[in-house]
Formats: C-alpha cells, sequence, structure tokens
C-alpha cells in the first residue's frame, strides 16, 4: 500500500469530512486527494524528483505528503529552525527538487538556484486549478515516501528513508481504518520535519480524524486550541507537557471536550507525567516510543496503565509509568548484551527492533539492519517480567562508574522534585579512579539559589551514595535539539571549557 | 450480514486480506468461499 492509497481510500469513504484545520483554513479528504492528484500531475510535468518543504504545519503539510505520493516522489520536510548555513547544505543535497518554503524562509535561498514556490501560493493554486487526471498510476510501495533528516544529538544529521511500505504497514497494523468518531479531533504542535508530524498526517487520515494544527505552541494557545475546537485527543513532546502543567498551577486543566493525550520524542520526566496526571483527571495518557527509522512508534504504555500505575502503593507497579509500555503488533524487540546475544529478561541492553516498519535505512550510506531484519536503535532497555519496556537512555549516555552502569535518567528524576531545580542534565565525566564520575548541570528555578551540598545529599537520601554526583554546576539554560531532545554532548563539552 | 468500513476479511484459500472501504451487504467470497472477519487488536492512538 502508498500513502496515496490511504488518500483515496480517506476520500472514497468519508470525502466530506473536513481532514485538516489551521487558522481559519480547512480541507476535506475530497479536496484533498483532489488537489493532491492536481498538484502531481503539474510535480510530474515539471519533471522534478524531489518535494522539499520548508515551512511550519499547514493545510499545505499533508497537500505536499500526499502529491509527492501520488508523483513518486519522496517528500522532504526541512528543519527551518536550523541556521541558515545547515539549511543551505541540505537543499543543495536534495535531487532536482521543487521546494515549497514559507516567506520566512526564502532569505536561506540567497545565491542558490533551488526552484521555489512559496507554500501558500503553491497550495492555493492546488486547490484551485481545474482538476486534473494522473497520467499514471504508481502501484510500488518500495519507492521512498518521506526522507527526514535525523536530530542528530550524536553527531552530523543522516537523511533516514522511509518507503511507502513502511509508513503504510505501521498505520494498517495499529489503526483500524476510519474509527475515528466525525466529531474527533486531535491537536498537533509537533513541526512536519519530525516523524511524528508526518505519522500525524497518515495515522489520522487512515482514523478519519480532523487534525487541527497549533504551529507556534505555548501552553496558552494549546489550552485555548483544546477548549475552542473541541479537541478530543493531541499529541504533545515532553517539553510541551511540562510547559501546559506549569501554566496550569495547581488549577484543573478544565477540557472537558479532551480524552487522550499522546506524549513521545523524548524521554518524560517523571514529575511532568505525574503532574499531567493530576490536572487532567479523566484524560488517557499514552507514551509513544519510536525512532524516525521505525515509521514513528514501535511501543506504547496505553491510558489504563498509566492510571493504574499511579494509583498504586506496589514500587514496581508505580515504576511502570517510566515504561514505554508494550510492542506494537508486528513489531518484535529484543534487547542483547555486548556480544549480540540476547539477554536475559530484567537485564539491560541494547534495544533491536524488527518488523514491516522498520526502515533503518540512510540516503548515500545504505541499510543499517542486518541479515535477519534486526536494527540496532541505539537505545538502552530492558522487559520487566510482566513485558514491560523499560528504555534507559541512548547507549551513548550511560555512565559507567567502578563497572556499575548508571542511568542519567534516574539521578534526574531526583534531582527534578527538588522545589528549586527547574531542569537537569546528568552526565558522566573520564575519572581516573571510576572510569567516569557523575557530574549534574542545574539550572535553577528562577529566584531560587541551590547549594551544592544540599542537593548531593537529596539524592543520597532518595538513592544512594554511588549515585550520588561527585560536582554539581550550575547554569542558565539547558541546550536542547528544536524537538526536545537533550544534546548531552554540548553539555559535557560546555564542561570540559569551564 | 451487513458489511462496516474499517473491517478486514480474509481469505483462507489464499490468503489475501481486504479492508472494507464501502459498506453494504455481505457476504465477501474469495476463491469460492466466505471470507472471514478479522479482529482487531484495539489500541490507542499515538499520534
Amino acid at each position: 500500500m502508498r500513502l496515496s492509497d490511504v488518500a483515496d481510500m480517506a476520500a472514497g469513504s468519508f470525502g466530506e469530512r473536513v481532514a485538516f484545520t489551521c487558522g481559519p483554513e480547512s480541507i476535506s479528504y475530497e479536496q484533498l486527494a483532489a488537489a493532491a492528484r492536481t498538484a502531481a500531475t503539474e510535480l510530474r510535468e515539471q519533471r522534478y524528483q524531489t518535494l522539499a518543504y520548508l515551512g511550519q504545519s499547514s493545510v499545505a503539510f499533508p497537500l505536499a505528503m500526499f502529491s509527492a505520493a501520488y508523483a513518486g516522489m519522496p517528500l522532504i520536510p526541512l528543519n527551518y529552525r536550523l541556521s541558515d548555513e545547515q539549511l543551505r547544505q541540505q537543499l543543495q543535497l536534495l535531487e532536482a527538487p521543487l521546494l515549497l518554503v514559507d516567506p520566512e524562509y526564502t532569505h536561506v535561498l540567497e545565491g542558490l538556484q533551488v526552484p521555489h514556490q512559496l507554500t501558500h501560493d503553491w497550495s492555493s493554486a492546488a486547490r484551485t486549478s481545474p482538476p486534473r487526471a494522473l497520467d499514471v498510476t504508481i502501484d510500488d510501495d518500495a519507492q521512498p515516501a518521506l526522507i527526514l533528516f535525523t536530530s542528530g544529538t550524536g553527531g552530523a544529521p543522516k537523511q533516514a528513508v522511509l518507503r511507502h511500505s513502511h509508513l503504510t504497514s505501521y498505520v494498517v497494523q495499529s489503526i483500524e481504518f476510519g474509527n475515528a468518531h466525525p466529531d474527533e479531533a486531535t491537536l498537533t504542535s509537533v513541526p512536519p520535519y519530525h516523524i511524528a508530524g508526518a505519522g500525524a498526517v497518515i495515522s489520522n487520515t487512515f482514523a478519519g480524524r480532523r487534525v487541527v494544527y497549533l504551529p507556534n505552541f505555548s501552553a496558552e494557545a494549546w489550552l485555548d486550541g483544546v477548549r475552542s475546537e473541541g479537541v478530543t485527543s493531541a499529541m504533545v513532546v515532553p517539553t510541551m507537557l511540562a510547559r501546559i502543567v506549569e501554566a496550569l498551577g495547581d488549577r484543573p486543566a478544565e477540557t472537558p471536550s479532551l480524552r487522550h493525550v499522546a506524549y513521545g520524542g523524548a524521554r518524560m520526566p517523571r514529575p511532568v507525567i505525574e503532574a499531567a496526571l493530576e490536572r487532567f483527571p479523566d484524560v488517557a495518557f499514552v507514551n509513544a516510543y519510536g525512532l524516525t527509522e521505525t515509521s514513528s512508534t514501535i511501543a506504547l504504555l496505553d491510558g489504563a496503565a498509566h492510571r493504574k500505575a499511579m494509583a498504586s502503593d506496589d514500587p514496581e507497579v508505580r515504576n511502570r509509568l517510566a515504561s514505554v509500555g508494550r510492542p506494537l503488533p508486528g513489531v518484535e524487540i529484543q534487547i542483547r548484551d555486548g556480544s549480540g546475544a540476547p539477554v536475559a529478561t530484567g537485564e539491560t541492553g541494547k534495544l533491536h527492533v524488527r518488523g514491516p516498519q522498520v526502515s533503518g535505512e540512510y540516503r548515500g550510506i545504505g541499510s543499517a539492519v542486518d541479515e535477519q531484519g534486526w536494527f540496532a536503535t541505539g537505545d538502552v532497555a530492558r522487559f520487566d517480567g510482566d513485558g514491560f519496556l523499560f528504555v534507559e537512555g541512548r547507549s551513548d549516555d550511560i555512565i559507567i562508574r567502578g563497572g556499575e552502569n548508571i542511568s542519567p535518567d534516574v539521578i534526574e528524576d531526583v534531582l527534578l522534585r527538588h522545589t528549586s531545580v527547574r531542569d537537569v542534565a546528568v552526565v558522566g565525566v573520564p575519572d581516573p579512579e571510576w572510569g567516569q564520575e557523575i557530574v549534574a548541570v542545574v539550572v535553577p528555578e528562577d529566584g531560587a539559589s541551590v547549594e551544592e551540598e544540599e542537593l548531593r545529599e537529596w539524592v543520597r537520601a532518595a538513592l544512594r551514595s554511588s549515585l550520588t554526583p561527585k560536582e554539581i554546576h550550575v547554569a542558565p539554560e539547558l541546550p536542547y535539539t528544536p524537538t526536545g531532545k537533550l544534546k548531552r554532548a554540548q553539555v559535557l563539552e560546555e564542561l570540559a571549557i569551564t | 450480514m451487513s458489511i462496516a468500513i474499517g473491517k478486514r476479511y480474509t481469505c483462507s484459500s489464499c490468503g489475501c486480506e481486504i479492508i472494507v472501504t464501502k459498506a453494504g451487504t455481505g457476504p465477501l467470497t474469495c476463491c469460492a468461499a466466505d471470507m472471514q472477519i478479522k479482529e482487531a487488536t484495539p489500541l490507542p492512538s499515538s499520534d
């Protein structure tokens, strides 16, 4: 199956429903499929080979995704938060592209010969031109559908290639076609260049659920959007949920239409999800774990598991709030030790994944999937006795102190509970005696002062002395990628300088 | 026997699988036999 089949199915089965809304603009599934076919004909006639998108979320984004699919070329959304120089480098890597660009980013193109159109002009033309029949129907689902530059927390960004079969396997295996009630709407604040932004287009079109875009996230705008659009579900990254909870303070959320909130993209701090469960007592929270290379979600912790964990006095059950739940249907997950052999249940090792939605392919590099179809995610994880998966971090981030593997997340969660700590990063620095030592960089709450010895005692009391940071530094802020992933490599570099 | 949008059916002879995109009256047949409905695993939306 191809992404264009998803658009055809939605247009044929519930075509009159509103599919996407952004501000005053809306488009139905029927209009979306018709405009995408018209735009695809134009793309083929002009002999473009790639459709690139440098812009924020809008109705033009799903239109671009489906137009590229009908035309048989990949869509490449670019990260508008990158520097001009980084964007120029990426633009020069594209093959015979048409670039759709928002007016605020056209300055990036100065001096470059890249054919481009303003996003809104392109989208309006596709919607108002006389409908045109496609000259071909492509049924090859092994063609690249989407190319995403990975966030590159650990090095230079790579171009992850996702083929039609990967993206459609994900929706076909996890969602029932057309299962959304006509009144359902989901609020999306995840940008187009993130796999979850693309996933939202495909999943919700397949389900028949209206997507409401909120391109410029703020906690107040998000809460207003949920209330004014009668939003029933939403997807956020952890930093967004932290801001929403902070904005609510002690007040309940008062968002009666909202029933589901999915989160993912980075690790969720325990204090944030606990506060969110209190402020949104009637919402089912879903922790979705996945990677760009796996076409989004491969495991999830559902709403009932969150509530059960929150209500439990059993520390093991309670701790499931830190779990990413169980693998999706069709997805196999294996935890392996350093030699590549599967570990026993409960033991920590390297997370490998296999399934029809797993790509693991990079443009210009090739496939990172082994002969049996397994992809090494680079994450370190373990399964508990009940089959719940715990992701402990990137394997590069694990601190090894005196032979003990230490996940920085555990220490960060404890420090975040201290009232004077707003944000924290825990890293391992080289140490002649222990191999690595634990160092924390703390961002104080506004107006608060932090005492190093007091914070060390706070960690020692909650955990144990071998997990207590040797040093605690104070910084005004921490470096994050645009999608909320902590850049630990940069934290380490800055520590080495000071 | 009504056929509802979103339901999946499989053929036990040839193994093909279909997703219903138009509601109607059944039964759906393949390889000269009724197709079997496939029970879906309900999952919460994650995006």
